[in-house]
């Protein structure tokens, strides 16, 4: 048990040898000369996830080189009597967009190469702050690792998208929808920055330079 | 260390960031226990019955959840195949199960030491991966996508997708993982 007077609370939680357990939210006392346990659910207790950072860039990076065969393959292929041309997602928002469907190629647009993009150069960013100063403030720094982390899933939508269409367009040899290898590439990509977001640690946004620092 | 005790709605922040560190939810067990079991039977329809159906040249065709899966597994996209499979089926209906044995387990007052923790743990690590609500904008995108080419009907396979798609919605804002791990006994 942890007695209340005896924390600094112009301090963090790091210094003054406390942990939060990363399964349950229990805070703990920490020692950090030995592998503490929690308290509560028996999990391994760490102050900062170790190696945050480099998992994170190395994650990133890996997401990154995904990117590319994610939007220069396509996803899909339009067959109408057995000829068709493989559909990119950025072509095929595009078609949605001449044809005057622009919010929902406004969606698909944004959900599947903006969030990603974002993703990408918001934790790029992050880790940048980490490192070098930043004039964004370190709130918003952490709202903006938040969003990140809750914008991941958004960017599946297209793989569904592909799933919905190859089950249903099946007109025998008329017309057809093949999903393509863009869609592997791309449900990779998502999975990685998933992974990458998942990787990084908010505290160390503040661990950085003094606490006077906003 | 004992976090301050909150009343059934109320919530508190981080000193510095703001972000929500506890929120008590109201009425939490009773109303998560409900929402599991009907998102466990709506779920057998929303993933078997079609969703919709097109129709050109006297073809008729379907799609339900677990033909689009099977569709993309027959495309050998294997890979995209399992993730949607376990994002858009077992993710949801996992979280319904485990919700449903803790609620119950917490109202009954029977807490089994053995699987009450592991099965916490479990909600929290597939928590982030359900991704129906995604799902159904896909369903929506490739509404507007086939509506100027084909006659789109919509079947009842819909209506329980949504309705399932509500219930986990709605698990999200009742299911107190929390309140679950104060339950949980500490021996020092």
């Amino acid at each position: 048990m942890i007695n209340l007077e005896s924390v600094d609370f112009t301090q963090n939680g790091k210094a003054n040898h406390f942990a939060t357990c990363d399964t349950c939210h229990w805070v703990n006392p920490f020692n950090p000369k030995i592998d503490n346990l929690c308290e509560r659910c028996n999990s391994k207790l760490q102050q900062r996830k170790p190696l945050a950072f480099q998992k994170t860039l190395a994650l990133t990076l890996c997401s990154i080189i995904a990117f590319f065969p994610a939007n220069l393959y396509p996803i899909m292929t339009i067959l109408q009597f057995g000829k068709g041309q493989g559909d990119t997602i950025l072509s095929g928002t595009l078609y949605m967009f001449q044809n005057g469907m622009i919010p929902i190629a406004a969606i698909v647009f944004i959900a599947s190469f903006i969030f990603p993009l974002a993703k990408i150069i918001g934790l790029i960013y992050l880790l940048y702050s980490v490192k070098f100063p930043s004039r964004i403030s370190r709130r918003h720094r952490s709202h903006m690792y938040r969003y990140i982390e809750m914008f991941g899933p958004w960017s599946m939508l297209d793989v569904f998208v592909v799933a919905i269409l190859v089950s249903l367009v099946e007109i025998g040899n008329v017309l057809e929808v093949v999903a393509g290898p863009g869609a592997t590439a791309f449900g990779i990509m998502v999975l990685l920055s998933i992974f990458a977001a998942a990787s990084f640690d908010s505290k160390m946004l503040w661990d950085e330079r003094g606490t006077d620092e906003r | 260390m004992p976090y301050p005790v909150l009343k059934e709605g109320q919530q508190a922040r981080c000193r510095q960031c703001r972000h929500i560190v506890l929120y008590r939810k109201p009425n939490p067990v009773n109303r998560s226990v409900a929402i599991a079991i009907a998102g466990l039977i709506l779920s057998v329809p929303a993933i078997f019955l079609p969703i919709m159906s097109m129709k050109m040249f006297s073809i008729n065709s379907t799609v339900s959840l677990s033909s689009a899966v099977y569709a993309l597994w027959l495309n050998e996209l294997y890979f995209v195949a399992v993730v949607t499979c376990f994002f858009c089926i077992f993710a949801p209906i996992g979280k319904l199960v485990i919700a449903l044995i803790l609620g119950l387990q917490i109202k009954m007052d029977q807490i089994k030491r053995n699987s009450y923790m592991p099965l916490i743990k479990f909600y929290q690590k597939i928590d982030s991966w359900e991704m129906l609500e995604v799902f159904m904008i896909g369903i929506l995108v490739s509404i507007f996508k086939l509506r100027a080419d084909a006659d789109l009907f919509f079947d009842l396979g819909l209506v329980s997708y949504i309705l399932f798609m509500l219930s986990i919605v709605a698990l999200k804002l009742s299911f107190d993982k929390e309140l679950l791990w104060n339950k949980v006994v500490i021996n020092d």
